[in-house]
C-alpha cells in the first residue's frame, strides 16, 4: 500500500493553487501601475495598492477572465455528454454518447458500498447529483460573468467619465460593444484551446502525463490516458 | 474530514467569497 500524506495526494491542486495565487498578486501589481499611469494621464488622482485591491476596476479584469474559464469547462462538461473525438484523450469513444445507463453510472441500485450516497438515493438527490459537476461550473461561470458585468459598466462609465462623454445605464452597457468584446474576446482563445487539446492528445503524446496516452498508444484509442 | 474535502470546500468557499465582493464593489461604486 503506497503511503498517504495529505500534501502529496493533493499536490497537483495545491500546485495550481499556489501557482494561481503568484500570478494574481502579478496582475494586481502590474494593473496598479497600469491604472495609476492612466489616472496620472488624465490628470486625475492615484489610488493606493489596498485601494486598488477593492476596485471595480481590479474585479472586473479578474472576473471577466474567470468567467470564461468556468464557461470552457462548463461546456466542455455537457458537450463531451454529446459528442465525441475519436483518438482523443479527452473524450469517450465513438458509441458511448449520451448519459450512459444506470447500471454504467452506478445509478439507484447498481450503485456499489463506495458509491456516494445521492448516487444510490434516487430521486431528486440523484437527479442533481448526476449533475453537480457541471451545476456547479455553470453556477461559477454565470456568477463571474455577472460580476464582469457590474464591474465592467462601473469602469466604462469611469472612462466615459473622464473623457467627457455621457455615461450608460446597465442595461445599455449589457447590449453594447465593451462588455460583449471583453466576453466575446475570452470565450474565442477558450474555445480554441479546448479544439486544440481534443485534436492534439489524437497524434501528440506526453509522457507520463494523464493529459496524454501512453506514448505507444494507438492513435485510434480513444479515451486512454496514463 | 478528509484534506480533499477541506481543499474541494476551501475553492468553493474562496470563489463565492471573491465574487460576492466583487459584486458588492461594483453595486456599491454604482
Amino acid at each position: 500500500m503506497t503511503k498517504h500524506s495529505a500534501l502529496r495526494d493533493n499536490a497537483l491542486t495545491l500546485t495550481f493553487l499556489g501557482i494561481f495565487v503568484a500570478t494574481l498578486v502579478g496582475q494586481a501589481i502590474a494593473g496598479w501601475h497600469q491604472y495609476n499611469g492612466d489616472q496620472l494621464a488624465h490628470g486625475e488622482s492615484t489610488y493606493t495598492f489596498l485601494r486598488y485591491l477593492g476596485s471595480s476596476s481590479f474585479g472586473a479584469d479578474v472576473a471577466e477572465n474567470w468567467q470564461s474559464e468556468f464557461l470552457q469547462f462548463s461546456m466542455f462538461i455537457f458537450l463531451s455528454v454529446l459528442f465525441v473525438q475519436r483518438g482523443s484523450t479527452e473524450s469517450k469513444p465513438p458509441g458511448e454518447e449520451g448519459r450512459e445507463t444506470d447500471e454504467e453510472q452506478k445509478v439507484g441500485r447498481h450503485a456499489d458500498a463506495n458509491s456516494p450516497l445521492w448516487a444510490r438515493a434516487g430521486g431528486l438527490r440523484t437527479a442533481v447529483y448526476s449533475n453537480s459537476l457541471l451545476i456547479v461550473m455553470t453556477f461559477f461561470w454565470l456568477f463571474s460573468w455577472l460580476v464582469q458585468s457590474v464591474d465592467g459598466w462601473r469602469v466604462f462609465n469611469d472612462e466615459q467619465q473622464s473623457h467627457d462623454q455621457p455615461e450608460l445605464g446597465y442595461g445599455s452597457y449589457l447590449t453594447g460593444s465593451d462588455f460583449w468584446n471583453r466576453s466575446l474576446q475570452n470565450w474565442q482563445s477558450e474555445m480554441l484551446a479546448v479544439a486544440s487539446v481534443l485534436i492534439f492528445t489524437v497524434f501528440l503524446r506526453q509522457r507520463g502525463s494523464e493529459q496524454s496516452k501512453p506514448v505507444g498508444e494507438a492513435h485510434a484509442a480513444t479515451g486512454v490516458s496514463g | 474530514m478528509t484534506s480533499q474535502r477541506v481543499l474541494f470546500l476551501s475553492v468553493i468557499g474562496f470563489m463565492t467569497l471573491v465574487l460576492a465582493f466583487y459584486l458588492v464593489v461594483g453595486v456599491m461604486d454604482a
